[in-house]
């Protein structure tokens, strides 16, 4: 406390030994704000000379890609031209980094034979053990960008250095090697390795899992009940995303068994594919099972049960007096859309119905206004 | 033997170096966690394709809310410039909150409305819906406008909560220029995070000078009127360098009225917006993160630096005492609402640093400041001070003012490179070195008048009067 004391009284009354530290202070923050109005003027100026380097050199990497895309067979890909290219405009990273993106922009749009010759071009200019080393690097965004750049290429020998990625600690490598190590197996069985995977798949690395699925041709997938059986709930969702988007029929009988799963939002995923894939075996026994369910699950059983005609009749007319909004309102999209108008104005006008109630049929009439 | 002045002089210098160096501090350590936080999100956004999110399926639904009051003016080109916002899954709900101008009639005309049975569940109060009004259009037909009784923007927000569907519901200020992608932008820390994320919150840019058409932002310039350019150096620093730390801390508490997303279920779990205040931003934000704590729940609020939201700056110092004493009182508020957090361990981040940074740095500093000021006064009055340690104090206040505004400029350049000439970054500079002179006095009386008002019970918004981005200057 005498410590504190005597050090407060110094730097108040030592007028001498504070004006010092003061004028250090003042000294310290102009030299530090200096230095980043220098710092943000060669920041720019050096952005400058990068957009003007990058442009002279993309202009003669497209001169060069339009060759290689136009006549494959010719002189690009002789030794000597090798040689002289990589002497001239691979010297360094930068121009390295630059043919890298240039390529794997272009090889983005283009299949068949057309890729094949950017894939050509890449790796007689070695750009593929450049992106390898890549894979070595101690920064994982570095890792991340080179796993993207291998997968775009099409580089299969990076495999089985991706593969021990997939478990990686960062989200983004773990995510790219994900990806690299789908569109690299190219075999039906290449998403099963997701079955094993520890971490929660997120919705962002299932929505890039899924455009990649879509994106490579593989517009018919039989089956993804192969994830239903992991330990992890995320890959099991996905798998029934993936069987609802891809029509995979062969899974119903699965998907069956997964509407009674423990994990709510699995049951849910699961009725809703059965929905979507056109399948009602489950009725009866999903509409033994709605009175004991969620109110997020017994929605999801009641769009299943839309389609059913008038089985479900007493259900639905149970639903549609409900206390839950979002339940009743369901249950009125069910009747509106799975009965015949005139039995079902008979049937309602026999009904003592809240204003709330006839709100939500007249809703559930508009074909513009949305479903729970 | 001490004076009692004397013993009051000494205790009272003693407060204001710990305060001073604890406030600098604090900037310092903030800019540090902020600088990290920006260095990864950029690299790791560096190859994102966010058009990904427009393709699939799997993205989920997102309301968007814009509450307008007496907007006639603009109200159609900005409903126009949201409804070509790129999202897959987007209601555009824009919220009549009983203009008193012809909105609605301006509304209903150009979009071809007609009001439908709309069946709504209403768990948090809201004043009475007239109407809920469709397009006949199916071009239109990602567009819902509600008619209701005035009630203000929190209460209009909470109708559109109630009336919205979207899994996510963005809410906005109707007359801010979205960028075309920022939803997409947004709505990528949901499908990321380990945790339930329940909000987002973007950086709000001063579009003041930039030109924008057809609801559109063409050019982006440094506002030509000192008061906004003033503003643009307090708004990057804010939010590059103060809300982006915060976001990393764990410990935000403010996400922008302008412009937020939030998971509409803990929205309306939490009760919505808070009618009694006139910071129903920040209260919100302080709701949720109590309520998901309370609850026990794992979850996340996440701050992402890109510039997606343009706005309207005010341009004279009437308008901008207005803002800022309701800000002032609108910050006020939200603490006294949850002086149960103050240095609660209970509450975390939030309760050991957040609250009480907000509570002794925006709200104290004014009055630390202005106490200071009278304190020097009375010395100068009796001829008491040291005067060149006097100065030697203010140079070396002044020149850390100048430290913070330079790395503002900084991290504006290395992250989002918005001014794209060199002549803006010259302005930027002059603003910063006349700031500390012209514009942070002003910004100290309005804060205490802000708690003047406070205390006698002010309760109103202050009319806020917009020049408008239809005329841009090119």
């Amino acid at each position: 406390m005498n410590t504190l004391k005597s050090l407060s009284e110094y730097a108040l009354y030592n007028h001498g030994a504070s004006m010092l530290f003061i004028f250090w202070l003042i000294f310290s923050f102009l030299i530090l704000a200096c230095t980043f109005l220098i710092v943000t003027i060669f920041s720019r100026l050096s952005k400058i000379s990068d957009s003007r380097k990058s442009k002279k050199l993309k202009a003669v990497f497209e001169l060069i890609i339009l060759q290689m895309l136009e006549e494959p067979e010719t002189a690009l890909l002789k030794a000597e031209f090798e040689k002289s290219f990589k002497k001239k405009y691979l010297k360094n990273r930068f121009q390295k980094q630059l043919l890298v993106d240039e390529l794997v922009a272009v090889h983005k749009g283009l299949e068949g034979e057309l890729a094949n010759s950017i894939q050509q071009l890449f790796r007689k200019l070695k750009l593929d053990q450049y992106c390898l080393q890549k894979l070595g690097s101690s920064s994982w965004e570095v890792k991340a960008a080179g796993i993207n750049e291998l997968r775009e290429m099409q580089i299969t020998e990076a495999m089985p250095l991706i593969a021990k990625m997939v478990l990686d600690k960062e989200f983004l490598v773990r995510g790219n090697a994900q990806l690299a190590l789908l569109e690299l197996q190219n075999s039906r069985e290449s998403i099963s390795f997701l079955k094993d995977l520890s971490y929660q798949l997120s919705d962002w690395e299932q929505l890039r899992l899924h455009e990649s699925l879509k994106s490579r041709g593989n517009t018919k997938h039989d089956s993804f009940k192969t994830l239903y059986n992991s330990d992890n709930a995320s890959v099991i969702i996905f798998g029934i995303r993936m069987s609802s988007y891809f029509g995979c029929h062969q899974d119903i009988a699965a998907l069956t068994l997964l509407s009674t799963h423990h994990n709510e939002e699995i049951r849910f995923q699961s009725i809703k594919a059965l929905r979507k894939l056109g399948d009602f075996e489950a009725e009866s026994m999903l509409a033994q099972r709605f009175s004991s369910e969620t109110i997020k699950v017994r929605i999801a059983i009641l769009d299943y049960l839309r389609g059913t005609g008038y089985n479900s009749l007493q259900l639905f007319l149970d639903a549609l007096t409900s206390s839950d909004h979002q339940l009743s309102l369901m249950a009125a999209f069910g009747l509106r859309g799975g009965y015949d108008p005139a039995f079902l104005s008979s049937l309602l006008a026999g009904l003592n119905l809240s204003e709330e109630v006839l709100l939500r049929l007249k809703h559930a009439e508009d074909p513009r206004l949305p479903a729970p | 033997m001490k004076t009692g002045l004397e013993i009051f002089t000494h205790y009272f210098d003693l407060v204001l170096l710990v305060y001073t160096i604890a406030i600098c501090s604090s900037y310092l350590i903030l800019a540090v966690v902020s600088a990290q936080a920006l260095i990864y999100y950029k690299k790791k956004n560096a190859n994102t394709d966010y058009r990904e999110i427009l393709a699939s399926p799997i993205s989920p639904a997102i309301s968007l809310i814009a509450p307008a009051y007496n907007e006639s003016l603009t109200i159609v080109e900005n409903v126009r410039s949201l409804l070509a916002l790129q999202y897959p899954s987007l209601e555009i709900v824009v919220v009549n909150d009983g203009s008193k101008d012809n909105t609605l009639e301006k509304l209903i005309e150009n979009f071809d409305l007609e009001a439908v049975p709309y069946a709504f569940d209403a768990p948090i109060h809201h004043q009475e819906i007239r109407s809920i009004y469709k397009s006949k259009q199916e071009i239109y037909g990602r567009l819902l406008v509600i008619d209701k009784k005035n009630g203000g923007k929190a209460d209009a927000l909470n109708a559109g909560l109630n009336v919205s569907r979207g899994k996510f519901a963005a809410c906005i200020d109707v007359d801010c220029v979205l960028s075309q992608d920022a939803l997409l932008k947004m709505i990528k820390p949901f499908l990321e995070s380990k945790n339930r994320t329940i909000a987002v919150g973007g950086v709000i840019r001063i579009a003041n000078s930039c030109v924008i058409e057809d609801g559109y932002l063409k050019a982006i310039h440094v506002p030509d009127s000192l008061i906004a350019r003033f503003q643009v150096m307090e708004y990057t620093r804010a939010f590059l360098m103060g809300r982006m730390g915060w976001s990393k801390a764990d410990g935000l508490l403010l996400i922008s009225g302008a412009f937020g997303l939030f998971d509409r279920e803990i929205a309306i779990g939490c009760g919505g917006y808070d009618h009694n205040t006139v910071g129903e931003d920040m209260e919100l934000i302080v709701r949720m993160r109590r309520f998901m704590i309370e609850k026990g729940e794992q979850y996340e609020v996440n701050f992402i630096p890109d510039p997606l939201c343009w706005t309207e700056a005010p341009s004279t110092h009437k308008i901008l005492s207005r803002q800022r004493n309701r800000w002032m009182r609108g910050t006020i508020e939200t603490l006294l609402m949850h002086k149960k957090m103050f240095f609660n361990p209970k509450y975390g981040v939030l309760g050991m640093f957040s609250y009480p940074y907000w509570f002794f740095f925006e709200w104290m500093a004014p009055i630390i400041e202005t106490f200071g000021i009278v304190y020097f006064m009375l010395l100068a009055l009796l001829n008491l001070p040291n005067w060149p340690f006097f100065f030697a104090l203010m140079g070396s206040v002044y020149a850390f003012a100048m430290m913070m505004s330079m790395a503002a400029i900084l991290f504006d350049e290395l992250s989002y490179h918005q001014y794209k000439r060199f002549k803006d970054i010259l302005k930027l500079i002059t603003a910063a070195m006349l700031e500390p002179f012209f514009h942070h006095p002003f910004v100290v009386w309005w804060a205490i008048q802000g708690n003047i008002d406070f205390i006698k019970g002010k309760k109103s918004w202050g009319e806020m009067t917009r020049t408008g981005f239809s005329a841009p200057k090119k």
